[in-house]
């Protein structure tokens, strides 16, 4: 006898069925307080969503910010780092990089999913 | 031509990622918050253990977020406005909570004793997505 449950189609669950997904290539400066990138979905909820960035260098893709040091000995210890947000129609992307030495080409990519509208 | 029914997708014998549960509800951050690390912690109980879980969390804005936006867990913080200390500064400051399985906050470098935070709310929404 079949466990329904264990379908991967199962009925009865949700699904994260992607709407839309995207990326943006950019040059991130030295000293900067805010980039901003907007992407419109227009779906009417807020949406799930995932997000990757190439925080420290154009190599590497985080799902998260880089772990940062907790003590630093000069605010450039400070690492590139990102906040996200979405609402009725947008998913906001804000990339700041404080002081960090580091710069030069970083890719930012994201999902949005028809699902879990909050 | 035979099919082998191992590698159909929908073969039931293979665990599945599906969402299979989702929390909801809000929490509180209220009190007093002294200068350094400060932790606030809430239990939320799970019908089974998650070996995949995504987080959510609608709040008051920080870092231009407006208070009505939805954040991932560890990609936004929640402002928590305090009030009650002797200086300006102290009134004035607004610490911000980063959120993450756990919510905590900071307070950074400047002195003072205590600060009394403005009780403040966020929502929360859990989702499970275990293999089963």
């Amino acid at each position: 006898m079949i466990d329904l449950t264990k379908i991967s189609l199962y009925s009865d669950t949700n699904y994260m069925k992607q709407a839309f997904s995207g990326e943006a290539t950019f040059n991130l400066p030295n000293n900067n307080i805010g980039t901003v990138f907007t992407f419109n979905h227009n779906l009417g909820y807020r949406p799930a969503y995932s997000l990757s960035f190439t925080v420290n260098d154009n190599t590497v893709e985080w799902s998260g910010n880089m772990v940062e040091q907790n003590v630093m000995s000069a605010s450039d210890d400070r690492l590139p780092r990102f906040v996200s947000w979405v609402t009725n129609t947008q998913l906001v992307v804000r990339v700041s990089n404080y002081g960090n030495p580091s710069s030069g080409a970083r890719r930012l990519s994201y999902k949005i999913y028809y699902d879990y509208g909050a | 031509m035979s099919v082998d029914l191992t590698k159909v997708s929908q073969h039931s014998d293979y665990p599945a990622f599906k969402n299979n549960a989702v929390y909801t509800g809000s929490l509180n951050i209220s009190g007093a918050w002294e200068r350094g690390l400060n932790t606030r912690s809430w239990n939320i109980t799970v019908s089974s253990r998650p070996d995949l879980m995504d987080m959510f969390f609608i709040g008051p804005g920080a870092d231009g977020r407006p208070s009505d936006a939805m954040f991932r867990s560890g990609q936004g913080r929640i402002s928590v406005p305090t009030g009650g200390g002797t200086s300006l500064w102290e009134i004035s400051y607004r610490m911000t909570s980063a959120t993450n399985l756990l919510i905590y906050g900071y307070s950074t470098n400047q002195s003072g004793s205590a600060y009394s935070t403005t009780p403040t709310n966020f929502s929360y929404r859990f989702v499970d997505y275990s293999a089963q």
